[in-house]
């Protein structure tokens, strides 16, 4: 049994507000200045808690006949209670928590990190929002054909950058309701580099698309891989703008993407008349040699299952009819 | 061709409109004197070709048709009694004569692609119409009979105008005011002989005939058939028009003209009863300029009133530049091969959906980006359209787009087609 040697005392919306190192003497805790340790909650009596060790050395917690109770991690009010390390109780709205000394802590972050990492810290933010601006106008570039201007090339980066503040603004809001901070500058952080590795993948997935149209295998695996970088970026904003622990961000991904599934399968299914065909267009300047070929035999021949699949289509019946 | 009867139907170049009722006002001609003698002669053998819904007993569709024998077989448009074919039960179809007195008739042949039905009726007549399929000098009188606009059997006085080039079959080039409702009616020379039958106009006294030797073999046909109508009518519509793309697809892209656009040499024309246009378009603010080059026929097939068949569309467009770098070339060649401007319309009644297939295909050493699309008529076994969109995307600031349309083909048909547009694609350097 691990010796429990602190007390941290966590708010709801605040987090750890308190830590108390217990030194064998009896302690109470209440919201009323006859306290050793105050909370400050409206649900906690003036004299809520006494805290003690007994002759064995044991801690122990005794409700003072509080309203509104002691209660323990199975959510069981006490009485009495033995206090190991790890053990927490909740008064009120708050929760104690009793630590030993070799409960672990996250390894040290060094000053100032190192590497490509030292992008992330807030400073650069507004560099790498600039940063996206400039991929957005490049690819509107490089994805057009008509005359390229200053003004325009210009308008394209700031419209985009101006966007790209709109978006962690509105994030920023958020962390502001949930964590009371506005975490701006980490939110505008993770849209810019989002944008930057959304366009670099659909520059690869386009160059995809060319080289192997069609493939269904293929077309499912860069729909997987969207959705990871769209659960990536959504996790990162959650991980700044809420009290979510990586499990429960992970539970939230994870709701979200079963309903995206479900809106994909949907869409899929869908297979409402259009007089016109559909086909993958993707045009991308590459000569022979460089992507996978059919000959003009292998392509005429798969007709005869489009033909095959059209006359699937015409023998079934017509919704609504 | 368009059409002016319940909805209107588009064609890749209107050619005229069928003439099987509704507006456009008549033109009055001041008629000869023989047109009088005509009109009395043979106004009698000239009738009323009506169709009715038969729950409602509500007019569908009003035409023209004439006797052509002693029997009471009556040769009319296909597109008049149309209703009668494609949603059989529904409606009923009737001849009413110079007495005013309805009499019930039944189709007992058809010819879908030249636009003829033969309706068999009680009438005994005295008096019937030849058919002839005369040699005829442009400038002929000729005069055309029917019901414009459901007021009463008109005699329009016209000349014949020769033949047409760019149709699936020659149309008889009819100048004169012939207007719906006087569809399936005849045409004919001073001396009584029927030339051809009234179907179609494009408006200012510019009229189409259908040659009535086509009348003739579809009589002759029908006469050896022992007059029995087919069993089921859409069946017998899709045999015609597979038996049909069966022959001409045989003669397209064989030998024809070829035309070259900067490095490519490419197919044209692929018969010569298509026509080809071509312009080339100003640059969007000079960074490159596009060719636009299309072949089509002038007419299509109707089978009913939302569905017609039997185009054929060739369309090249050839995009240069010098100011463009090799990837943005690529984002205006998408542009242009992205689907959309194919023509192809239709309706779920009719039609499925397209299946589509993109590869890139291995020609003479480049690339050819290749989608190939089918999709089937319902209620036609076997009858598919297809679209072939070609793009050829490694050439640098140089690329062509092509596309081909085929409406109303078999899927070999389709195949063998791609095939030889694939195959006939060269670069000259």
């Amino acid at each position: 049994m691990d010796e429990v040697t602190w007390l941290e005392v966590v708010h709801r919306r605040e987090g750890v507000v308190e830590r108390r190192r217990l030194d064998g003497h009896a302690f109470v805790v209440g919201r009323g200045y006859a306290a050793d340790v105050i909370v400050d909650d409206p649900q906690v009596c003036a004299t809520h808690l006494r805290v003690a060790r007994d002759d064995a050395g044991v801690l122990l917690a005794e409700d003072l006949d509080s309203v509104n109770g002691t209660w323990d991690a199975q959510r069981r009010r006490i009485g009495r209670a033995v206090l190991h390390s790890g053990a927490t109780l909740r008064i009120g709205q708050t929760e104690l928590r009793f630590i030993g000394p070799d409960t672990p802590v996250p390894s040290t972050e060094r000053a100032g990190a190192r590497g490509w990492r030292r992008l992330l810290e807030p400073r650069f933010a507004p560099a790498l929002a600039l940063v996206a601006g400039a991929a957005a106008a490049l690819e509107d570039y490089l994805g057009g054909f008509t005359r390229l201007t200053g003004a325009k090339a210009t308008g394209v980066l700031l419209g985009f950058v101006l966007l790209l503040l709109g978006y962690a603004g509105a994030w920023a809001f958020v962390s502001r309701v949930t964590v009371r901070a506005f975490n701006f500058r980490r939110h505008l952080t993770i849209a810019s580099l989002a944008t930057v590795g959304t366009l670099a993948l659909s520059g690869v997935t386009g160059y995809l698309a060319f080289g192997l149209p069609d493939r269904a295998p293929l077309e499912l695996a860069v729909a997987g891989l969207w959705s990871g970088v769209l659960g990536l970026v959504l996790s990162a904003h959650l991980a700044s703008a809420s009290r979510l622990t990586r499990p429960r961000r992970l539970k939230v991904l994870g709701a979200l993407a079963a309903v995206a599934v479900v809106f994909a399968v949907v869409g899929a299914l869908n297979d409402e008349f259009s007089a016109t065909p559909r086909f993958d267009a993707t045009i991308k300047p590459v000569g022979t040699g460089l992507v996978p070929m059919t000959s003009v035999d292998e392509f005429v021949a798969e007709g005869t299952g489009l033909a095959k699949a059209v006359d699937k289509l015409a023998a079934e019946p017509r919704a609504g009819r | 061709m368009s059409f002016l009867h319940r909805g209107f139907r588009r064609g890749v170049a209107a050619l005229g409109v069928l003439l099987a009722a509704l507006p456009a006002l008549g033109h009055a001609q001041e008629p000869g004197s023989s047109a009088s003698e005509a009109f009395r002669r043979y106004g009698g053998q000239v009738l009323k070709v009506q169709v009715h819904e038969t729950s409602s007993a509500a007019k569908a569709s009003i035409g023209s048709g004439f006797l052509v024998g002693a029997d009471g077989l009556v040769i009319t448009n296909y597109h008049v009694v149309a209703d009668l074919v494609t949603e059989p039960g529904r409606y009923r179809v009737e001849v009413i004569g110079p007495d005013g007195e309805p009499d019930t008739a039944r189709v007992v042949a058809l010819d879908v692609v030249h636009d003829l039905a033969i309706l068999a009726t009680p009438l005994r007549p005295a008096a019937w119409f030849t058919l002839s399929d005369a040699s005829l000098t442009k400038g002929a009188r000729l005069y055309s009979l029917g019901n414009p606009e459901d007021l009463g059997l008109a005699i329009v006085e016209g000349t014949y105008n020769g033949l047409l080039e760019h149709t699936l079959y020659p149309h008889i080039h009819f100048t004169g005011a012939i207007n719906p409702g006087m569809s399936g009616g005849p045409a004919l020379l001073p001396d009584g002989r029927v030339v051809g039958i009234n179907v179609s106009t494009a408006g200012n006294e510019l009229g189409f005939l259908v040659p009535a030797g086509y009348a003739a073999a579809l009589l002759a046909r029908s006469r050896a058939a022992g007059y029995r109508p087919p069993a089921d009518w859409m069946e017998e519509v899709g045999r015609q028009m597979l038996a049909y793309q069966r022959e001409y697809v045989r003669g397209l892209f064989v030998g024809g003209p070829r035309a070259t656009f900067g490095r490519y040499e490419v197919p044209t024309k692929p018969a010569p009863f298509f026509r080809c246009w071509a312009d080339r378009r100003p640059a969007e603010e000079q960074l490159y300029s596009i060719v636009d080059h299309r072949c089509s026929t002038d007419d299509d097939v109707f089978i009913a009133g939302d569905l017609s068949s039997g185009s054929v569309t060739l369309r090249h467009r050839y995009l240069g530049s010098a100011a463009l770098n090799p990837t943005r070339f690529a984002a205006l060649l998408q542009k242009i091969f992205e689907p959309g401007d194919e023509g192809m319309e239709g309706t779920e009644t009719h039609l499925t959906n397209f299946r589509c297939r993109t590869r890139n295909v291995a020609r003479e050493g480049h690339v050819l980006r290749v989608a190939f699309c089918l999709r089937r008529y319902r209620k036609l076994a076997g009858l598919y359209d297809a679209v072939v969109k070609v793009a050829t995307p490694g050439d640098g600031r140089e690329g062509i787009v092509s596309t081909l349309t085929l409406a109303g083909v078999s899927d070999e048909s389709a195949m063998m087609l791609a095939r030889r547009f694939l195959e006939s694609f060269r670069w000259t350097k």
